[in-house]
């Protein structure tokens, strides 16, 4: 058995490998931004409203990335340099990496990701950070007929569907927040969405008279939260 | 749906399922490809034991998500969403941002046009950080981050996120808005830590909940206004 894994995690295969994967998947969100574009102009919607879009959410998905890089930095001494970006930068999220590389390496007999341990236990955690993915990527194939008879029912004109697509996102919402807004060690957490509720209700006012604070009135308010959270923490709470 | 509306459907569908099948294989394609080059012996037995219930519980969990997900901003927005992950954070968020924006209605077709938009404009802004992290950024933005003054910010980000994404639209449908936030808080209380382990099964529990409430309210307020267009006519 090898003491180090380096020579595999950090190797020209994996740069290679997970090179590919990242530019495929940036190559169809571009396609699919191009698609974006086109329907959009099918649909009568002016370039400038859709390039709003393409600032306004450039803008936002900024400050969600940073922590990105810190789970990366956090990753990058156990899995190498290349898996971590590979994974995050696409189809991962911080969290679920490193819950499936730490199930991985105790199913190896090793205690922690933080422990030195072999290639072969590195092999397992790539297989298994990719394994588990698995299902949830298949389930994309479900669209297709789930998409159809959704389109068929919205097709027949019922008032209910838009109450019931609300009620699917107001579902959606409700599992979202819910752990937050339960969460009573974490005061400060409650505090914060309701700092950023308010903010985004006082954005969008002033967003009907100066366009520009509507297009960033999401970003601001969630940055506005942010702030907020930080002074209450390091001064009251 | 009109011809053209089947045609783009059908598009979508055909280019999301062949890309998404691209990108599969592509992650597949890694762990094979190192396994070839190490050389090494990988016990698959070991690794299908330990994967086969992390794997469950995303794939229901991934699979709820998408379908509840695609009315709201489309099929093509959520083919793009699963491949570059980070999607109850970013990816929905930014597509419910592009619709608001923009005025225009969740599962409409100009609503799905941006929120399609949006998708992949935040899926490029990520990878493109993620890399210059991975070459220069990340080292620098360590410090910063892990400031004893900056970290209940990051820490509090998803409140400060979900505050600002969902009360528009609470304010906008108070009434169906009560059933899902009430029930997500029951359950979170109950469950506490393992509310999270549980969310894929909770999740479809809470959209019927929600879905069975709003029908509720959709019925009385229809059966309200036929009473008072039956009174309008009577004083008529």
């Amino acid at each position: 058995m090898h003491s180090n894994f380096s020579y595999l995690s950090n190797s020209t295969v994996m740069l290679i490998l997970c090179s590919i994967a990242v530019i495929a998947v940036l190559c169809q969100a571009l396609y699919f931004l191009k698609v974006g574009f086109k329907r959009g102009k099918e649909l009568g919607i002016d370039n400038k409203s859709m390039k709003q879009v393409v600032v306004s959410s450039s803008v936002f998905s900024i400050v969600p990335s940073l922590p990105i890089l810190i789970s990366y930095m956090i990753l990058v001494p156990a899995l190498g340099k290349f898996l971590p970006w590979l994974r995050l930068s696409v189809i991962g999220s911080a969290a679920y990496e490193t819950m499936a590389a730490d199930m991985a390496v105790k199913a190896n007999g090793y205690s922690s990701l933080s422990e030195a341990f072999s290639p072969e236990a590195y092999l397992a955690i790539v297989w298994t950070v990719t394994g588990a993915i698995l299902l949830s990527s298949l389930s994309t194939f479900l669209l297709k007929p789930y998409d159809r008879k959704m389109k068929s029912i919205q097709g027949k004109g019922s008032k209910f569907m838009p109450v019931l697509i609300s009620a699917m996102f107001l579902g959606l919402l409700g599992s979202m927040a819910a752990p937050y807004l339960v969460d009573f060690n974490n005061i400060t957490g409650i505090f914060t969405m309701i700092v950023a509720g308010v903010t985004v209700i006082i954005f969008n006012k002033v967003g009907k008279k100066v366009k520009v604070v509507k297009e960033f009135a999401f970003a601001g308010s969630m940055i506005t939260g942010m702030v907020f959270a930080a002074t209450y923490s390091n001064f009251v709470g | 749906m009109n011809e053209s509306n089947k045609k783009f459907n059908n598009s979508v569908h055909r280019a999301g399922r062949i890309s998404t099948a691209i990108v599969i294989m592509l992650f597949i394609a890694i762990p094979v490809g190192v396994t070839i080059y190490s050389g090494l012996k990988v016990d698959y037995g070991a690794i299908l034991s330990s994967t086969i219930s992390l794997a469950v519980m995303m794939g229901i969990a991934g699979a709820v998500e998408k379908m509840s997900m695609t009315p709201i901003m489309g099929p093509a927005a959520v083919y793009v969403a699963s491949s570059t992950g980070n999607v109850s954070n970013m990816k929905f968020p930014a597509a419910i941002n592009a619709m608001n924006i923009s005025g225009y209605e969740q599962g409409t077709d100009r609503g799905e046009a941006v929120a399609l938009i949006a998708v992949c404009s935040s899926a490029i802004v990520t990878t493109f950080i993620v890399f210059l992290g991975v070459i220069f950024l990340a080292p620098l933005v360590k410090p910063l981050l892990s400031n004893p003054y900056v970290t209940p910010a990051f820490n509090n980000m998803f409140p400060a996120l979900l505050g600002a994404m969902a009360t528009p639209f609470i304010l906008k449908a108070p009434k169906l808005a009560v059933t899902p936030i009430l029930a997500g808080a029951i359950a979170a209380y109950a469950l506490g830590a393992k509310f999270a382990m549980f969310k894929g099964f909770l999740l479809p529990v809470f959209i019927l909940l929600s879905i069975g409430a709003a029908y509720i309210i959709y019925k009385n307020d229809e059966k309200k206004a036929a009473n008072v267009e039956k009174q309008n006519q009577k004083i008529g």
